[in-house]
């Protein structure tokens, strides 16, 4: 009698919950977010584009196609790793007939990256969604089945104030790249220090094998397909050079050397470019909108035009 | 695996339905696994060592019980000594390792012993201490010994309390393995609502005031003035939220199956004195101590000397226990300091609040001191969270530099010296949910929100719940290990 009483009680307490949070979900997933809208973009001019940038948010941050001089896209997201570089690419090459250019980045933490194992994971359901990417860990984790943290619990708390409907596009232009503001945190040091901490915290060294192997396809999925792939090393400040791991910096550029000489392809190590001053920088390693549009001048005249 | 973690979200309800499920003879069994599943959550061949100590105390305490004179005052040594130097191995061996390296140094001594890479099993100071007063209690008689050996193995290792406390006494704790637990509706709602509630106190308050005083205590030299204030004021509610939403949670995941824990905590920071203060903080442990160090050494019955001195070993006892660093053993004889100058200036103090005319104003003059006691709580805090002694002497040094600056940019809504590179939203609802605990606080002077909730209609009680399970879920930061685990 009472166990009933209690299930009674706890199923008339919990359904109202749970109804509230799938219609919030459902909300979320049936919103533009930064997945579904640059897949749109993608696939409704994927004959056009030239020029693909694959990469993080170094990059999502970092290059602006717009200012190629041939239509290009910026297919980069916040914490994409290698595997989900290749998938993409696997998914959209044969459709893009007019390509010419692959860009690929490679960051400090690029071949110890751990994906599955990092806090960005949850991004691994909104790949499954939207291009169909299986999920290469099935794990039980919450952040799977939800959406409505992807872009803060404040923003989703706001949305709520516009009758559960999300602004989510996060300042992404038609080429695909996100235009971050030009406001410097007040203490670069202690921030360049937390960015290596965080990526330090996501990286594996089990993983560097498993990481080559995947940069090794997507240089064979271009080659094979008649386009250049172009590695590259997005600029950031001396505070955050200054404090990488020596050793996996190292070790980074001699894999990138073997790759270069192995497919005789070329690199473009930018990360200490004299170019690029802090004024150009939102935080220790990404652009702001204005060192974007300057490093995508550079790329533009350096890579696509050969006149380095 | 955490309390506040996805795992123990499928375990605990799995193992409450099992356990009422079960008939009686072998809800133990039961409890004693999913006790094991709960600890290997962590890592898994520790075990081993919680199955060496806790063997050893059971045959201790049969032993201890079965002798007469010196042979039973042997078993209990022999069951001390063994309980401790797993603690000392695994807790205190490279901190006394690395001081005698320094002592060793300086005398240009050979120290051939390096440092050892060890990593401290979870709970493995709390459990021990619950082992130890087994064995003590046995010694005394005021406990029988336990000879099933499944039901001994439980009081060591019962899920709810194992890894975190509250440190259980066996005359509370054993009786209750054997007691017939039916499901009770009442329980099972009271042991909910205070899980949610420590659950709140946890992911709303604790984790989110973390990253402020993260922010500081990860590089204090950074900061001055009222951000050094802040972060300490912040550390000071979120030691206590982390701990106490813990305990809280503990508790009621025990109660629901109908197991009764002592309380832990009973509204620490509106004691108005540090005496008064460590009576409601961590009240498992304090209560230890007063019994198994305090009491023995002679308590408050001897001459003043040695009574000072009982409280202040206790008190440094009781900082070494939290931590093998110097920082907590100067936190722990600081509140031993606290207590001494308490009690030596007590009747000096009564005069001073008579003159100055304090004892007619009752109520203003326990804001004064609870004030007052928060203030020298927080000021210890600063030893407890710091890194070594480096960083707490900056801290505590460093507060008045810089604070009418400080002040005067709030005024000028330059928020930065109290934003800490957090948004304004973040230090909103630390600073509200903080209010709103405080308030639910005062409200639990005689009886807790809890069974005052209660008695209240239905179209009260349930906006709340559901106020506090939205802020959960909206407001709370999930993933984060609770303070305590690292003792």
């Amino acid at each position: 009698m009472e166990l009933l009483k209690f299930i009674k009680k706890l199923l008339v307490f919990i359904i109202p919950v749970l109804l509230f949070i799938f219609i919030l979900e459902i909300n979320f997933f049936n919103h533009r977010n930064i997945y579904s809208l640059k897949k749109e973009i993608l696939e409704n001019n994927l004959s056009k584009y030239k020029v693909l940038v694959l990469g993080s948010s170094h990059v999502l941050y970092g290059v602006n196609p717009a200012l190629f001089n041939e239509s290009g896209f910026n297919l980069a997201q916040p914490s994409q790793s290698f595997y989900y570089d290749y998938e993409i690419l696997l998914k959209y090459i044969k459709s893009m007939p007019s390509l010419r250019v692959v860009i690929i980045p490679v960051s400090y933490f690029s071949f110890e990256y751990d994906f599955l194992n990092s806090p960005e994971y949850w991004r691994s359901n909104f790949y499954k969604i939207y291009f169909g990417i299986p999920d290469k860990n099935e794990k039980i984790d919450f952040r799977k089945i939800q959406g409505g943290f992807l872009f803060l619990r404040e923003t989703a708390l706001l949305s709520l104030k516009e009758i559960i409907k999300v602004n989510s596009e996060l300042g992404i232009s038609d080429s695909g790249a996100y235009r971050c503001k030009d406001v410097l945190p007040k203490n670069i040091r202690k921030n360049g220090l937390k960015r290596i901490e965080a990526q330090n915290g996501i990286m594996d060294r089990t993983m560097v094998g498993e990481n080559e192997k995947l940069l090794g396809e997507i240089i064979e999925l271009c080659i094979a397909a008649n386009i250049e792939p172009v590695i590259i090393t997005t600029p950031a400040l001396n505070v955050y050079e200054e404090n990488l791991d020596k050793r996996i910096y190292l070790e980074m550029q001699n894999t990138i050397a073997h790759f270069c000489k192995k497919y005789n392809i070329k690199y473009y190590n930018y990360m200490s470019d004299g170019r690029f001053s802090v004024e150009d920088f939102c935080d220790a390693d990404h652009l702001n909108f204005k060192g974007a549009d300057k490093f995508s001048r550079v790329l533009n005249q350096e890579i696509l035009h050969n006149e380095r | 695996m955490l309390f506040n973690s996805l795992q123990f979200l499928i375990f605990f309800p799995v193992v409450t339905f099992l356990y009422f499920m079960l008939p009686y003879r072998f809800r133990w069994f039961l409890l004693l696994i999913s006790s094991c599943i709960f600890y290997m959550a962590f890592i898994p061949k520790y075990i081993l060592i919680l199955a060496i100590t806790i063997i050893i105390d059971y045959i201790a305490g049969i032993y201890i019980e079965k002798s007469n004179g010196r042979n039973k005052k042997v078993f209990l040594i022999i069951s001390i000594i063994s309980t401790c130097a797993v603690l000392f191995v695994f807790k205190y061996l490279n901190f006394f390792n690395s001081n005698f390296s320094v002592i060793a140094r300086f005398f240009h001594w050979k120290y051939p012993i390096g440092v050892l890479n060890i990593i401290l099993p979870i709970g493995l100071s709390f459990h021990t201490f619950q082992s130890l007063s087994y064995v003590i209690e046995v010694y005394r008689g005021n406990q029988k010994a336990e000879h099933h050996f499944g039901i001994y193995a439980l009081y060591v290792m019962f899920y709810p309390q194992l890894v975190a406390g509250p440190i259980e006494r066996p005359y509370s704790l054993l009786h209750q393995f054997y007691e017939k637990h039916n499901f009770e509706y009442r329980k099972v709602a009271d042991g909910l609502k205070l899980i949610t509630w420590g659950i709140f106190k946890k992911v709303v308050i604790a984790d989110r005031a973390a990253v402020f005083v993260q922010q500081v205590y990860g590089n204090p030299f950074d900061y001055h003035g009222l951000s050094l204030i802040l972060a300490t004021i912040f550390f000071a509610f979120q030691i206590y939220c982390d701990f106490s939403g813990y305990s809280d949670v503990a508790i009621g995941a025990a109660w629901v199956m109908g197991f009764k824990l002592m309380d832990n905590f009973n509204r620490p920071y509106s004691a108005v004195s540090i005496a008064e203060f460590w009576k409601k903080w961590h009240i498992s442990l304090s209560s230890w101590f007063r019994d198994y160090v305090y009491i023995p050494l002679g308590g408050n019955r001897v001459i003043k000397a040695r009574w000072f001195f009982n409280i202040f070993i206790t008190f440094l006892l009781s900082g070494l226990w939290h931590g093998a660093n110097w920082t907590f053993v100067i936190w722990g004889v600081l509140n031993g300091v606290y207590i001494i100058v308490g009690r030596i200036t007590k009747g000096f103090r009564e005069k001073l609040f008579d003159l100055i005319g304090l004892n007619f104003l009752p109520s203003f003059r326990k804001v004064l001191q609870v004030l007052g006691t928060f203030s020298l709580v927080t000021f210890s805090w600063i030893f407890f969270i710091s890194k070594d002694l480096k960083d707490s002497s900056y801290v505590a040094t460093h507060f008045y530099h810089g604070l009418k600056l400080d002040i005067l940019s709030l005024f000028s809504n330059n928020f930065e010296c109290i934003l800490l590179d957090q948004n304004m939203n973040n230090l909103l609802i630390v600073v509200f949910s903080i209010i709103f605990m405080e308030l639910v606080h005062f409200s639990e002077k005689h009886r807790s929100m809890r069974h005052m909730l209660s008695d209240k209609p239905v179209w009260f009680r349930w906006p709340v719940y559901y106020l506090m399970f939205f802020g959960i879920i909206f407001f709370g930061i999930f993933g984060e290990s609770f303070i305590y685990f690292q003792f």
